[in-house]
């Protein structure tokens, strides 16, 4: 395990559709029921409209890298970066989203913002699935 | 009805800042009010209002030590690290509603030995999905979020480490004129900044403010009391914000639009001064490039032109506008920076010896907490 990392609780109701679609390879991201803004991390309420109704809707998981920081730390389950943390904030190409995660196949002189990254998934425990970046074309 | 001129500062106390204290933190925090009421020239029972930083030393505790019988307001300003700074705004406010004629503004903690950053960040907002999308990520610590904002400043203004080194040991160098510093009697050279370890590319251990055993306290006073007391620094201007999505860095569309993006205006229209007007500045440096970015936001400098104005020479003792003369966060101590209002109070008085900015008249101070709340004094000569 990453230093200081811990799972997420897959049950949790503001999250679960996220980790149920994470589990069948697919990166979902919140919007409005109503009027379709989106909004990320998802929130109980829509700042544009006032509507609680969410609905979730996937995106093609492409982005660029927005910024980015390497930690020290172990990381098991057979994703040796050398010991680092290699974190990414990633803006997706299709919908005005940033999301965190993981950068995998990366070397730190590699590193640079504006990178394009591709979506995988790494399962972390038995119902655990977790969204993690790739340099993009280095997927099968 | 202004906050400006409404409230001076006549008293301020530190504690020893060290790595182990030994002592109870209701020790510390009454050992640094006491000090401060003596400076201030006043007994306890004098005082009728307490701010604690949040999560400190509780104001009952304080009223049961010290026999208080007449406290009738008490506040927490819930900023983070703002919050010293921002206690100033309602102290004065509650100075100018008449709910309190004279306050303590303290912090107190085992910093270092006791319960350290990885307990205090569960007090940040936007803990559910913290804990859903950044935590599995080991996205954990102060460190690791601020290091993104620095290394994007990197990217759009060409800020470099040359320009992170400028600060760490600028303050290193600042806090050997200052006995109360952690880090006085131990310089730093440029070759053990760049070989020390790295916590969160590209901070690395010196671009890192230390965690600290101490205790810091000041008095809040009216300006007519301020005035009779004769040494009351005067509180020209202090003002409060927090940016969009305050509890989120990652969505929020620009990630230089911090609190004190509005409220330095906000400070200096109060004042009726502006950056070129201060003498001295006490920037909230919790990492190298937080001070870079606050010296930009602040207005002394140009947004992106931080690094290139670090590098002049211009935040050392001497130079164009002197930063935290006494260490900073980095090197004296970190006190929330409520020990930048206390070194504030000091170099108004001209008591700073040493690392006194001859003719300091005009002191600004900020405060930076949580993911970007940020607070601004513009502290006045008595």
């Amino acid at each position: 395990m990453i230093a200081g990392s811990e799972l997420p609780d897959t049950g949790d109701p503001t999250f679960a559709p996220y980790w149920a679609a994470a589990k069948n390879h697919s990166l979902v991201i919140t919007r409005c029921g109503v009027c379709h803004t989106y909004r990320w991390p998802p929130r109980p309420i829509c700042a544009r409209c006032g509507s609680t109704e969410v609905e979730w809707d996937a995106v093609v998981g492409q982005g660029h890298v927005y910024s980015w920081t390497v930690s020290p730390g172990e990381v098991g389950r057979g994703h040796s970066t050398g010991g680092l943390n290699v974190i990414a904030i990633v803006e997706l190409v299709d919908v005005p989203v940033r999301l965190l995660g993981s950068l995998r196949g990366m070397d730190r002189q590699d590193l640079n913002v504006g990178l394009p990254v591709v979506v995988d998934f790494e399962r972390v425990a038995d119902d655990v699935v977790l969204p993690v970046w790739r340099p993009a074309g280095s997927l099968p | 009805v202004s906050l400006s001129n409404a409230a001076a500062i006549t008293g301020v106390g530190e504690t020893a800042y060290t790595k182990a204290s030994g002592r109870a933190e209701s020790s510390l925090a009454l050992e640094a009010i006491g000090k401060a009421l003596l400076d201030a020239g006043i007994d306890s029972s004098d005082i009728d209002g307490l701010i604690p930083f949040p999560g400190a030393v509780p104001v009952d505790d304080v009223i049961a030590n010290l026999r208080l019988e007449d406290v009738r307001f008490t506040a927490t300003v819930e900023m983070g690290g703002a919050s010293m700074v921002a206690a100033l705004q309602v102290a004065a406010t509650a100075i100018v509603a008449g709910e309190a004629e004279c306050i303590v503004i303290y912090i107190a903690r085992n910093g270092s030995s006791g319960r350290r950053i990885e307990g205090r960040v569960q007090r940040l907002p936007g803990q559910l999905f913290k804990e859903q999308l950044e935590r599995p990520y080991g996205w954990v610590t102060p460190a690791q979020w601020y290091s993104v904002i620095c290394r994007r400043h990197m990217h759009e203004f060409g800020t470099t480490k040359e320009h992170l080194a400028r600060v760490a040991l600028t303050m290193r160098s600042h806090a050997q004129l200052n006995p109360n510093a952690q880090m006085f009697g131990r310089a730093l050279t440029r070759e053990q900044y760049f070989d020390a370890r790295m916590v969160a590319d590209p901070y690395q251990l010196f671009d890192c403010c230390m965690e600290t055993d101490g205790a810091a306290a000041i008095v809040v006073v009216s300006d007519d009391r301020g005035r009779r007391h004769g040494a009351g620094v005067r509180l020209r201007a202090v003002a409060s914000a927090r940016p969009a999505s305050p509890d989120d860095i990652t969505n929020r569309a620009n990630w230089f639009d911090i609190g004190l993006s509005a409220a330095a205006p906000r400070a200096y229209a109060m004042a009726g001064a502006g950056p070129s007007d201060v003498d001295v500045a006490m920037i909230y440096d919790c990492f190298t490039f937080e001070l870079i970015h606050q010296l930009e936001e602040a207005g002394f400098c140009a947004r992106g032109s931080g690094g290139p104005f670090v590098a002049s020479g211009a935040i050392g003792l001497g130079g164009e506008l002197p930063v935290n003369p006494h260490g900073g966060l980095l090197s004296a101590g970190h006190m929330a920076a409520l020990n930048h209002v206390v070194e504030a109070v000091r170099q108004l008085r001209g008591q700073c010896g040493a690392r006194q900015v001859a003719g300091a008249r005009l002191a600004a101070v900020t405060g930076w907490g949580n993911l970007g709340d940020g607070a601004m004094a513009i502290l006045e000569k008595p």
